[in-house]
């Protein structure tokens, strides 16, 4: 793989299936799943399934990290959550994803069944961080001949990694062109269930805890991994 | 020369790719390349140069970013500069090549770098001026055409077209980018595209970036089956991709050209390159094609609409047009237009298109109601929700001007008439929107009675139209249906006529249930004149898709004449109606006997069974003991169960949606009885500026308007002002706010402000992921909930204490 050259990447849908916990989880878990939400959560996931059409485009990175701060090509980020994950690599896979439009459009035409919309919400949640999980777990298989070890991704909005990282994610991934991913002004990802973040790439096998749930100080959020 | 002169005659050929080469001559990630046509000019005029070298006609201008977004009118460099050198550039290099005959520069324009609502976060007309700026700068500067490209949503693609034709007489191109699903990343396929496009009136079309050749070929063929334009084709070369492991990468030069030719032969007219693509390309593609006359461009006798997503033909399968978005005669209808209750109109749209309907009319006329914001809103609304194309259904030439203007690919127009009047209003409108056209066969005289009338005024309306450039694919005519109860000959006039029109390639269409008015049982005439209809070759019926006697009379017709393969459709209906006689409710699988209480119905979430009980037990019950002793009980008992976390929050939105069954229910036999007083009071309901999630209101939502509340729902990026002016106008006692990221927060602070200052009695309750107590506090809301079951606590407080 080149420095600086941006990739493409296309998934096989068929190859990911969001975990019915991962799901459960978005729509806060509590209580017991019973017939009428079962038979609802089926159906929706397979509308998800077909309307899904998980695209992105990624780049490799040489990157640097010192204290608080990393740069990443040429640009620098504040963020300690962040040079904590990096810490000992010295380049980086920057990557944006998505499930695309249609999701949101299934979404929105749910309006007049709250129920139905909610958990398409959580099913498109979970189908583009398990499309995520399958990115990332092909960078591996692909670095991992060269022994080069690979941090857990960590994306923008995570700890004090600023929302405002992923306008220069989206850029330096050519997204919006490539995959059609945009930011809307207030810093939000149109399609909505999109994914940006980095990859770092180390000599070592550190082991980060900086992922996901586990690096957010929200503790009391309802959608907390535990 | 005008590059119309030749453009689908011989062949031409764009420059190729500009990026690729600007950082080869040392363009920095993240300088902005449109920079250099002022910085470092005689760079870009020797790219030029090169690509003229390599045999190129059009050279694009180096201003694919130039907008205001990247130069705002109070930046360091006006757009006018930058765009205004850009061409100047291009102009030098042909000036500089010597040959300058056939050599033509265009204003490029590419994608404005912000996703359109209802997707994205920006304005349709406020992406239209953007563009505009960029158009006018470019036709100041003496660009020879405008290149509209990398485009992948249709609707900025529209966005950018308008700004290019209301702001330039300069000739459009249009290239969009497809994904491998032969999409646009917004759904739409090449036929809705081009339907589209050609409304709108482009000069030529095609595609661009994405992939390689080899991959465009599919959609290029697509293109060449469907259009009536010259079609153009800048592939990149390839790109780096990287796929189950492996990493794929570009194509030569020498192929390039190769797979060029191919698609030169397939009908393209016009080739060029893209990303990675260098004069090298241009200049193999263009020897191999020297002595290579393109096919002709040819009309295709298509006649065709589209929405967002996809196109729709006529003239070949009769069309549904679902007529029940129409105020006329409807009270629960105008009472919600009057309400602004948008939701139901949307409603009405969705269960139509679950019947089965084609296309959906859109009718909001009503005295009292401002139509032409009523249609912006609902049309836009309606498109957020359904992927059908619209049928813009009004008499208001302003009301039809801007439904057009925001409509989403290319709609049906009802409609215009023989009247010079109405011709002179609509016919301009549908000439620069696109559209196809409804025609009445009435004129000054009224309605000709006989047959050789109404085909009269269909050919003085047909000359009428091509007068303004509109051809004859796009009218369908109306022979319009009169009541045979009053003259028994009214149907076969009506159908003479449409068999008339038919027979010489004109398409028709029906307003078919006119035909029995003032009769008894209306729908078995109805019916069977539907079918006569059909049989004499009509297009299009403009009917009630939830009428079961229509719907037999079409999948009938369907089946008959060979349009259903294996009579698929035909049994799939038939055992939907076998099993009930209406259409609007499809039975669920779930509802079965054992739900015999409304309780339990509601509990389960049962909305079939609860509409039914509901309905039952008001025969003999009074409404208000309905929602007293089951509606509410139930959704209590759901309700705690959530709060004891004993119930997932999506089993609550289900029995809350079962709840709603059982209100319609009583809501129909209240507006029967003339009382309509079950409810608390009113609720002001959005999510903040800048927010585009709005998922956890809706759930509010949801909840409140079963616990009786008159919730006012703005929808999702509410400017502060809006929800302060709706709140003060209804002297809402209740307003709520969400807001899912730390960004969107100060615009909530903002709007308990406005609120608070403008209403201090009004509570003010705020909730989201990012949302806590302390925040909700120190932005001066009276209220944090943590979740829709305790917003519905908090109201049912407020409420029992005014």
């Amino acid at each position: 793989m080149n420095y600086d050259l941006i990739y493409s990447h296309k998934a096989d849908k068929n190859l990911i299936i969001p975990p019915r916990s991962e799901i459960l989880r978005y729509l806060g878990e509590k209580g017991e799943e019973n017939e009428v939400l079962k038979n609802l959560i089926d159906e929706i996931q397979n509308m998800v399934s077909e309307k899904a059409l998980p695209t992105g485009t990624f780049v490799l990175k040489k990157i640097m990290v010192h204290n608080e701060k990393v740069s990443i090509g040429d640009i620098f980020f504040s963020s300690q959550k962040l040079a904590k994950n990096l810490a000992g690599c010295h380049s980086a896979i920057v990557f944006s994803l998505t499930i695309g439009s249609s999701v949101d459009r299934l979404m929105q035409s749910l309006v007049s069944k709250p129920a139905a919309e909610f958990v398409a919400s959580a099913t498109g949640s979970a189908f583009v961080e398990s499309y995520a999980d399958l990115f990332n777990k092909e960078i591996k298989d692909y670095f991992g001949n060269e022994n080069k070890y690979l941090r857990p991704r960590f994306s923008p909005g995570y700890g004090d990694f600023s929302h405002s990282a992923q306008k220069d994610i989206i850029n330096m991934t050519d997204a919006s062109r490539r995959c059609g991913i945009y930011l809307t002004k207030a810093l939000m990802l149109t399609p909505t269930k999109s994914v940006t973040g980095v990859i770092g790439i180390g000599a070592t096998n550190y082991n980060c805890p900086s992922y996901g749930c586990e690096a957010c100080d929200k503790t009391d959020c309802i959608s907390r991994r535990s | 020369m005008n590059i119309l002169d030749i453009t689908g005659k011989e062949m031409l050929f764009f420059d190729g790719g500009m990026g690729t080469l600007l950082q080869k001559r040392g363009l920095c990630p993240g300088e902005l390349p449109e920079m250099w046509n002022i910085e470092k000019s005689n760079e870009i005029i020797e790219i030029h140069l090169e690509y003229l070298n390599a045999g190129a006609n059009i050279i694009t201008s180096n201003t694919f970013g130039a907008n205001l977004l990247k130069f705002p009118k109070d930046g360091k460099t006006s757009l006018d500069d930058v765009v205004g050198a850009a061409i100047c550039n291009a102009k030098k290099a042909i000036e500089k090549c010597g040959d300058k005959k056939d050599k033509f520069v265009a204003l490029d324009i590419g994608p404005c770098g912000r996703l359109l609502k209802p997707l994205g976060d920006m304005e349709f007309e406020d992406a239209v001026s953007l563009f505009a700026e960029t158009v006018k700068a470019g036709a100041r500067a003496g660009a020879d055409l405008i290149l509209i490209e990398t485009m992948n949503d249709l609707y900025e693609t529209k966005a950018a077209v308008l700004a290019a034709k209301e702001n330039s007489n300069l000739p459009i191109f249009v290239t969009n980018a497809y994904g491998t699903d032969e999409k646009l990343m917004t759904g739409a396929s090449p036929e809705a595209v081009c339907a589209t496009l050609e409304g709108l009136g482009v000069n030529a079309i095609g595609l661009n970036c994405s992939f390689g050749p080899g991959q465009m070929l599919p959609v290029v063929k697509r293109l060449c089956e469907v259009s009536s334009l010259p079609i153009i084709v800048n592939p990149n070369a390839g790109l780096p991709a990287f796929k189950d492991g492996k990493t794929t990468y570009d194509i030569t030069p020498d192929e390039f050209a190769d797979i060029m030719t191919e698609i030169a032969k397939c009908g393209a007219h016009i080739l060029g390159g893209c990303c990675g693509t260098t004069p090298e390309y241009i200049e193999k593609t263009v020897k191999k094609l020297t002595d290579f006359k393109p096919k002709p461009v040819t009309e295709k006798n298509i006649s065709v609409i589209s929405s967002y997503t996809h196109a729709v033909c006529f003239g070949n399968e009769p069309i549904i047009i679902g007529e029940r978005i129409n105020p006329t005669g409807k009270k629960l209808f105008k009472e919600a237009l009057r309400n602004h209750d948008i939701d139901y109109i949307l409603n009405v749209g969705l269960k139509q298109e679950e019947a089965g309907a084609h296309v959906l009319d859109v009718n909001v006329g009503l005295p009292e109601i401002d139509e032409v914001e009523t249609i912006a809103e609902v049309v836009q609304k309606l498109q957020a929700v359904t992927s059908l194309p619209l049928q813009i259904d009004t008499s208001n030439p302003q009301a039809m001007e801007k439904a057009l203007r925001l409509y989403n690919g290319k709609p049906m127009v009802n409609s215009v008439n023989g009247k010079k009047e109405s011709m002179e209003a609509v016919f301009p409108l549908v000439k620069k929107y696109g559209g196809l056209v409804v025609a009445l066969t009435l004129d000054e005289d009224g309605i000709p009675e006989s047959a050789a009338g109404r085909c009269a005024i269909a050919e003085k309306i047909y000359a009428k139209a091509a007068e303004y450039g509109i051809k004859k694919k796009d009218i369908i005519t109306d022979t319009l249906a009169m009541t045979i109860s009053t003259d028994s000959s009214a149907a076969k006039e009506t159908l003479t006529a449409l068999e008339t029109i038919s027979n010489v390639g004109g398409l028709t269409s029906l307003g078919v249930s006119n035909i029995s008015f003032g009769l008894p049982s209306r729908e078995f005439i109805n019916a069977s004149f539907f079918t006569m209809a059909l049989t004499k070759g009509l297009s299009a019926a403009i009917i009630n898709p939830h009428s079961v006697e229509m719907m037999k009379a079409y999948k009938s017709f369907m089946a008959l004449s060979g349009f259903d393969k294996n009579c698929e459709s035909y049994i799939e209906f038939a055992s939907t109606v076998s099993a009930s006689q209406t259409l609007e409710t499809p039975k669920s699988a779930n509802a079965t006997a054992d739900d015999n209480t409304l309780k339990s119905a509601i509990i389960k979430g049962l909305s079939e069974s609860a509409h039914a009980i509901a309905v039952q037990m008001l025969e003999t019950t009074d409404a208000f003991d309905v929602i007293n002793t089951e509606i509410v009980p139930a959704l209590d008992i759901v309700g705690k169960g959530f709060e004891e976390k004993k119930v997932y929050l999506p089993q609550l939105l289900i029995s809350a949606e079962a709840a709603k069954a059982a209100f319609d229910a009583v809501k129909e036999k209240m507006s029967k009885s003339g009382n309509n007083q079950t409810k608390k009071c009113t609720f002001v309901l959005a999510t903040v500026h800048g927010d585009i999630h709005d998922i956890g209101k809706n759930i509010v939502k949801a909840l409140l308007e079963n616990y009786g509340f008159n919730v006012v729902d703005l929808g999702k990026d509410v400017a502060p002002e809006k929800v302060c002016e709706t709140a003060l106008k209804l002297n809402a006692p209740l307003v709520g706010l969400s807001a899912l990221m730390t960004t969107t927060v100060p615009a909530m602070e903002e709007t308990v402000k406005l609120i608070k200052k403008a209403l201090p009695d009004t509570k003010v309750v705020v909730g989201g992921a990012v949302l806590t107590e302390e925040y909700a506090n120190a932005m001066g809301a009276d209220k944090y909930c943590s979740d829709a079951m305790e917003t519905v606590r908090y109201a049912e407080e407020v409420n029992s204490t005014l």
